[in-house]
Order: C-alpha cells, then sequence, then structure tokens
C-alpha cells in the first residue's frame, strides 16, 4: 500500500471519530432530557435497574461512535473517489501484515472491552438478579394463564398452601388445597400485584397452560413463565404508584389483552390492603 | 458427474419438450429462475401481509381500506376491523413466508442455482436431478404451509418460532406449518449437498477455491451450514407433529387449559427452543452470507479494485460458520434456562462480531481509492454494506444478557432484525437480482427505475425501521395488536402512525421494481456479453445455454478480482485472460 493511501485512511479515520463522539454524547444527552415516551421508561428500580439503563447508554454511545467512522469512511470515499472514464481504482490487495492487526485489533477491541463491561460496570449483577433473591424476601406466587396474571400472596402465616393442577378451574386458579391448614389465609386476587414500597419481592413465577412473559417496564423486570417450573425472579419498587404489567410473549388469541397493574404503596398502606382481601376471603 | 464435465450440449435442453425445458428443467439456470420466479411472487403476498399488520397498529379500530371488504369474516369484524386472532396470523405468516419462502430461497435458491455453477465453470450442477426436487420440495412446502389459509381455524398463529405449548396445542392450520417447514428442510438439505459437491468436484481447470469469487465461497460455507443445522430444526418440527397430532408429550409438562387437565406430562416447553434456536441460529447466518458476498462482489467490481483482504473475508465467513453453532441460546436469555449458561452464550455472542466487524472493515476499504461507477447493484451493495452495519451494531444491546431483560420481546428485536434481513438479505437480494438480470435474460434492467426503486427504498426502509428502535426502548411489546389497550404505550401511538405511513411507501416502492423488472424482461436494453466489465466467468459466455460453455471449458488462469492491474489497459482482467498477452 503507498504511503498516500494510509495516511489518508488514518486520517479520515481520526477525524471521523472526533465528530462521531462529538454527534454521539450531543445525542445521548439530548434523549435523557426529553423523554417523551419514545424512549426508555421511568425506572423505579435499585442498582440492577439503573445500570440496565447504563449499560444501554454505554452501547448507544460505543455503537454510534463506531457507525459513524464506518460512515465517514464511506462518505469519504463517495466524494474522493467518484469514478471517471479512464480512471482506474487503486490496485491493492492489503498486506498480510494489515490483515493480522486488523482481526488482532477487533479481538482485543470486543474482548477486552466485554471482559471490561462485564467486570467493571455490571459485575456480577446479572447472577444477582437471576439467582441472588434475598433472604428478607417478601414472597408472592403469580400464575400466569391464558389470558391473565393470577397473583397469591401467603397471608399472615407467611405459608403458602399446597396447590394441585387437578384442582384448577375458574374459581380456585392456583388450585389451592383447602385441606391444607395454611391454605386458609392465603389471598388470590387477579391481574393487581400490589406490593410494599422499598422491600424486596420475590416472585415464584408458574405458567398453568402456556409460556407467557412477566414483564413489568418501569422496573426492568422481564421473565418467561413457563408450565411444569417455578422461576424465582426478584425486585424492589423505590417509587410508590400505579404501573403497567404486561406478558411479553405470544399466549395465544387474548395475547394482546394479557395485562395487569402493579401498585406500589407504602408498607403501612400494603397491610391495610392485605388485611382488607384476607378478611373478604 | 462425468458425463456433465465431458458432453456440452448446445440446445436448449431441444428434446425435452416445454414440461421438460421450462417446468421440470433440471438446468441450473431454469432451476434458479423458477426459485427467483416463485420467491417473488412470495414476496408480494409476505409484503401484503405486512401492510395489513401496518395498518392495525398506525390506524387501530378502522376498517382495512380496500381489503376490508373481502376479507372473511375469520379475519375481519362485520366493519372490516382486524380481529385479534388475525392479526395473530398476520404476523405469523409474514415472518414465515419472508425468512423461509423469500430470503432462503432467494439466496440459497436463486443467487446459488444460477450463479454457482456460472463462477466456478461448472456446466451443471453436480446432480441435476436433486436440484430439480430441492425446488419442488419447496414449492409443495410453502403450499402446504399457505393451505393453512384455507382450513378451518386459519393459518398458523404462533409466530415464525412456533414455541409449545402453545403450538402443540393449536389446530389445523399450526399442523400444516409444521409439515411444510419439514418439507422445507428437505428441500434446503438437497440443495446444500448438490452446492457443495458442485464446488467440491466441479470446478473449471485453474479455478483453485481461492480464486472462486466470494459469492461462491459464501454460497459454499452457508451450504454447510445448511447441512449440518436444518436436520436439527426437521428434528425439532417432526417432535412438534407428533405432540400437536399424536398425543405425545416431548415440549408438555402437566397443564391446564381454559379449567381443562390436559392428558400430558414430563416434557420440557424449553427443550424445543434450544433445538429450535440450535438450527435457527444458523440459519440466521444462512439468511445473510450470501447476501454479504453479494455485496462484496458488488462493491470490487463498481469500485474497479481488488476486494480488499480477499483471503481474510473467507477465513472470516469461515469463523462466523463455525461461531454460529455456540451461540444459539442467546434468543433465550429470559427463557428460564440456567443464568449461569447464559454468560456462556453472552461471552461468544459478543465474541462472533469480530469476523463480521474484520469483513465489513474490508468492505469499506475496497471502497476507499476505488473508482466508483454508482449502478444501481452497486448502489444496493452499497445499501447493504450501510444498513448491515446497523443490524449488527443494535445486535450488541441484545447480545448482552442485562439490557436484554428489558429488550427482549420488544420493537427493538423487531427493529434489529429488519435491518440485518432487509437492509442487509433483502439489499443483497435486489443488487443480485439487477446485477445478473442481463445474464439471466439477455437485457439490462432499466437504470433510472431502478435508481428511483432503490433511493425510495432506502429512504423509506430507514423512517419504518429505525423509530422502532425508539418503540422498544420504550418498552413497546412485539406481537401485539393494539399497543393503545397499555398506559405506556399510549404515548408513543404518534410514532406508530408514522411508521405505518412509512411502511406504506416502502410497500408501494416495491412495485416499481416489479414493474421494472417485468417491463425490462420484455423490452429492456438488449445486453453484451459482459455489461458490467467483470472478471468472473459468466461474464465470459454471452447466451448461456444447457451446459453454459461449448465444447472446451474455460481455463482460469487469474484471481477473481484483479481490477485496474498496473499492467493491463483496461481497469479489468477477466480471469480467463492472460495477464501478458502472448504474441
Amino acid at each position: 500500500m503507498s504511503r498516500r493511501f494510509q495516511r489518508t485512511a488514518l486520517w479520515s479515520a481520526g477525524l471521523s471519530f472526533l465528530f462521531a463522539a462529538l454527534v454521539a454524547g450531543a445525542w445521548v444527552v439530548k434523549a435523557q432530557e426529553n423523554y417523551s415516551g419514545w424512549w426508555l421508561p421511568v425506572n423505579i428500580a435499585p442498582e440492577y435497574g439503573q445500570l440496565q439503563d447504563l449499560m444501554f447508554n454505554i452501547f448507544l454511545v460505543l455503537t454510534s461512535i463506531l457507525a459513524l467512522i464506518f460512515y465517514a469512511l464511506m462518505a469519504y470515499a463517495f466524494i474522493f473517489n467518484r469514478g471517471r472514464k479512464g480512471k482506474k481504482g487503486f490496485y491493492t490487495h492489503g498486506s498480510r501484515r494489515f490483515q493480522l492487526g486488523l482481526v488482532a485489533f477487533f479481538t482485543v477491541f470486543v474482548i477486552g472491552g466485554e471482559i471490561f463491561v462485564l467486570g467493571q460496570v455490571t459485575g456480577d449483577v446479572w447472577d444477582r438478579m437471576k439467582q441472588g433473591v434475598p433472604e428478607n424476601a417478601l414472597r408472592i406466587e403469580v400464575m400466569a394463564e391464558q389470558f391473565a396474571w393470577n397473583i397469591r400472596y401467603p397471608g399472615p402465616d407467611g405459608k403458602f398452601g399446597k396447590t394441585d393442577l387437578e384442582l384448577m378451574d375458574e374459581e380456585n386458579p392456583f388450585g389451592i388445597d383447602e385441606d391444607d391448614p395454611a391454605a386458609g389465609d392465603d389471598v388470590v386476587t387477579v391481574g393487581r400485584l400490589h406490593i410494599p414500597l422499598d422491600v424486596p419481592i420475590h416472585i415464584l413465577l408458574r405458567s398453568k397452560d402456556v409460556l407467557h412473559s412477566f414483564f413489568i417496564p418501569v422496573l426492568r423486570v422481564k421473565q418467561d413463565a413457563v408450565p411444569g417450573e417455578t422461576i424465582n425472579v426478584w425486585m424492589r419498587a423505590l417509587k410508590t404508584g400505579k404501573f403497567q404489567m404486561v406478558c411479553a410473549e405470544l399466549c395465544g388469541l387474548g395475547h394482546t389483552a394479557m395485562k395487569g397493574s402493579v401498585v406500589v404503596e407504602s408498607k403501612k398502606d400494603f397491610q391495610a390492603w392485605l388485611e382488607q382481601e384476607a378478611a373478604v376471603d | 458427474m462425468t458425463t456433465i464435465d465431458a458432453t456440452p450440449v448446445d440446445a436448449h435442453d431441444s428434446h425435452a419438450g416445454f414440461w421438460g425445458a421450462y417446468i421440470f428443467s433440471r438446468d441450473h439456470k431454469t432451476i434458479g429462475k423458477q426459485f427467483l420466479f416463485a420467491s417473488m411472487i412470495f414476496m408480494a403476498v409476505g409484503g401484503l401481509l405486512a401492510m395489513i399488520i401496518r395498518w392495525n397498529l398506525g390506524f387501530p379500530d378502522q376498517p382495512v381500506p380496500l381489503l376490508g371488504s373481502i376479507m372473511g369474516e375469520a379475519m375481519v369484524d362485520d366493519k372490516g376491523v382486524i380481529l385479534p386472532e388475525f392479526y395473530n396470523v398476520l404476523f405469523t405468516m409474514h415472518g414465515s413466508i419472508m425468512i423461509f419462502f423469500v430470503v432462503i430461497p432467494m439466496l440459497n435458491g436463486w443467487v446459488a442455482n444460477f450463479i454457482l455453477p456460472l463462477q466456478i465453470g461448472a456446466r451443471d450442477m453436480a446432480s441435476p436431478l436433486l436440484n430439480m426436487l430441492s425446488f419442488w420440495f419447496f414449492v409443495v412446502a410453502a403450499l402446504v404451509v399457505l393451505s393453512g389459509f384455507l382450513v378451518e381455524g386459519g393459518a398458523a398463529a404462533t409466530g415464525w418460532t412456533a414455541y409449545p405449548p402453545l403450538s402443540a396445542l393449536a389446530g389445523m392450520g399450526q399442523t400444516l406449518w409444521i409439515v411444510g417447514v419439514a418439507i422445507l428442510g428437505l428441500s434446503s438439505i438437497m440443495g446444500s449437498v448438490n452446492y457443495i459437491t458442485t464446488v467440491i468436484k466441479l470446478r473449471a481447470p485453474g479455478m483453485l477455491m481461492m480464486r472462486m469469487p466470494i459469492p461462491v465461497w459464501s454460497v459454499f460455507i452457508t451450504a454447510f451450514l445448511t447441512l449440518l443445522a436444518t436436520p436439527v430444526l426437521t428434528t425439532a418440527m417432526v417432535m412438534l407433529l407428533m405432540d400437536n397430532s399424536l398425543g405425545t408429550s416431548y415440549f408438555l409438562p402437566q397443564i391446564v387449559v381454559s379449567g381443562e387437565l390436559m392428558e400430558t406430562s414430563g416434557g420440557r416447553p424449553v427443550l424445543f427452543q434450544h433445538i429450535f434456536w440450535f438450527y435457527s441460529h444458523p440459519a440466521v447466518y444462512i439468511m445473510v452470507l450470501p447476501a454479504l458476498g453479494v455485496a462484496a462482489e458488488m462493491l470490487a467490481v463498481f469500485s474497479r479494485k481488488p476486494l480488499f483482504g480477499f483471503k481474510t473475508i473467507v477465513y472470516m465467513l469461515l469463523a462466523i460458520a463455525a461461531m454460529s453453532f455456540i451461540v444459539w441460546a442467546h434468543h433465550m436469555y429470559q427463557s428460564g434456562m440456567s443464568p449461569a449458561a447464559a454468560k456462556w452464550f453472552m461471552f461468544w455472542t459478543i465474541a462472533i462480531t469480530i469476523p463480521p466487524s474484520v469483513i465489513l472493515y474490508n468492505m469499506v476499504v475496497t471502497l476507499l481509492g476505488g473508482s466508483i461507477r454508482f449502478t444501481t447493484p452497486m448502489l444496493h451493495g452499497l445499501g447493504f454494506l450501510s444498513m448491515f452495519l446497523i443490524g449488527g451494531l443494535s445486535g450488541i444491546f441484545l447480545a448482552s444478557a442485562f439490557t436484554d431483560i428489558f429488550l427482549h420481546d420488544t420493537y427493538f428485536i423487531v427493529a434489529h432484525l429488519h435491518y440485518v434481513l432487509f437492509g442487509g438479505s433483502l439489499f443483497g437480494i435486489f443488487a443480485s437480482i439487477i446485477y445478473w438480470f442481463p445474464k439471466a435474460f439477455g437485457k439490462m434492467m432499466s437504470e433510472r427505475l431502478g435508481k428511483v426503486h432503490f433511493w425510495l427504498t432506502f429512504v423509506f426502509f430507514n423512517l419504518t425501521f429505525f423509530p422502532m428502535h425508539f418503540l422498544g426502548a420504550a418498552g413497546h411489546m412485539r406481537r401485539i395488536a393494539y399497543p393503545l389497550n397499555y398506559d405506556h404505550l399510549v404515548s408513543s401511538q404518534l410514532l406508530n402512525t408514522w411508521i405505518s405511513v412509512s411502511a406504506f411507501i416502502l410497500g408501494a416502492s416495491q412495485l416499481i421494481f416489479f414493474y421494472n423488472f417485468i417491463a425490462s424482461m420484455r423490452s429492456g436494453k438488449v445486453a453484451v456479453a459482459n455489461p458490467w466489465e467483470a472478471n468472473t466467468l459468466e461474464w465470459t459466455i454471452h447466451k448461456p445455454g444447457h451446459g453454459n460453455w461449448g465444447p472446451q471449458l474455460p481455463v482460469v488462469l487469474n484471481g477473481p478480482y484483479e481490477y485496474s492491474h498496473p499492467e493491463v489497459e483496461a481497469d479489468f482482467l477477466p480471469q480467463t485472460q492472460p495477464l501478458k498477452a502472448e504474441g
């Protein structure tokens, strides 16, 4: 490769890198301040949720820079390497050294970036999110069905009554065995998940028929519900209010109507609500 | 095989008659064109379904214009508004048709069949019979899947991924879908065996492996993916068919459907996902690599430069193919599989970005210092390059299990996959059709109409699919018929309407392409033997008849990308032409 060719490639890459960093930075700042329902929704989750958004933004900056470098190179070629009649292209096959360097660069860049991001930024958050349910968490059972979210609280005794698929019907969506002494005080609701503020919640996620997916956008939680399995999900809400809970996995005819709400309230309000529900039962 | 090699046949299947020459032809060029025509018809069907999807999302609760009155009562209500159950059919069939009956057959049927023997200097495929069967299995598969529209309960409605238990519980339309996809698998396997054998055994004298043009390499490597992955899909389909129709429980645990305890037990739904994605992740590369090969060819030919880092690109294609078998579960981070396993898949999924990055960088450097001719096929090649990049980069967000928690099953995925399959594959397919049109039909496609079509497609493609990233970031789930049902999606409805309007213009723009295709075939400018001044072997024969070359097969002397060689006066050097003219 000729000197001139190399120099041009280097310069255009360098300049476009600067330009790209500027544009990407401005874009991210702008997107964050003008929240309009076209971007990441409100985030009421603690560390695990904030880190998800941070990662999203890191990727956004990184990919924007890469894309702009790439487009700058293309634009350079379009402007300065337009074909004319009789004008030949620059004959080069490149060199083995350049290619080895290229592969090495991308390998170090990608693997290094991966190790850095996983090690320094998110650490073991993935593990803690998927496996590290806090000991003191409030346990709530969620049973998905076509096309509703059934929710069960263990009641004052803190124990869930036994369930059996054979006992399931419209009146008894969980198939609770009423003979079990622990079952008497269980509270069952449909489509409304009440949770106390700032308390870790341990969801025992089940499905009775097909796949569903338990998705609460503001809490940055999503997990498929799989029939035949009980999957542990945990979360914590830092803000009171009523939020949307949806099914994110196609589950049949009524999929588009399968939704519910999450009501985050103070511990006192939550306790009052739970006692009231238990009395109704 | 030796008989094909030794005996050229000059006439176009002269003694075969109409049926033998055009319908049950064994000529690779005719079969390639058959794949092309059939896939174009399916593209129109799949595109129409997409338009109806967009109508429902952009203009909810309003009757579908024109079509609303002729659609059956299983599809629309009495006012002509789409029913939610039909909406499920719409996106299922749109996805299935576009993936199984447009992108895969266009690349591994049309491009592979028409180009591969011509570019390596073979007279035909190793087994013309198998080749013909491959096409007809494909047609049968498509008809079986589409016949779902005619049976009670309508066509399949469980997404192109057909996850059980839903798909195992579904009716006749789903059963036909499963059978159709299994048949398509057989078609793909037949094709791939043929391509591999042809490349290994039937190259012209002097056609060393490293003298094979990049489209041949990409089809060749893709054929290995198809051969290794498709049987797994076929297995999954057979198991699913048994769960669906014969009462087995491979994927079904004990479940209660509408209050009734089913007689199923012991199966695991997640098992299907593992088997399905073990095929379908390599299938993503089956759907993209040949298009990448075509785009790379365009860049070299029209930059009048050697393809930069040609050998590296080949090695990187091999690396992608190998790595594509160990990343499948990145589709399943939230499926309930082991979170520890997710980390292994995350590592490899991010690592698999290395070879495509190297390839794309080499493709861009091919442009630098070139003498670029902005012809229509080149524009589509550049379309591939610029749009596939976005598809690749947005994949990084999804590759990370952590950010995928929020983005999984949202429109971010829809945006990502359309940037790969439309922005990538389809631009590659358009490039291949326009570039090899003169070889296939002896005419040139109109450049003027071609450019109008390209720019409309390029602009409205981006206006349609780029905003879907924003929808996904806002938490807009895919596969929902009525976004307005959800509190958190009300504010993004304007965006949905915007996307729909763009999509309609994008859809309408494709009519220009269809018109250009048909009109040019009838009355296009007559093509010369080598209209693009390219090096590869297919341009050495003017009108390839049956057997392609005359008594003498071409002898290959150069690599495929000797453009603008300093010792040659012209800016190209055909593979058969000696570098120094003798005497």
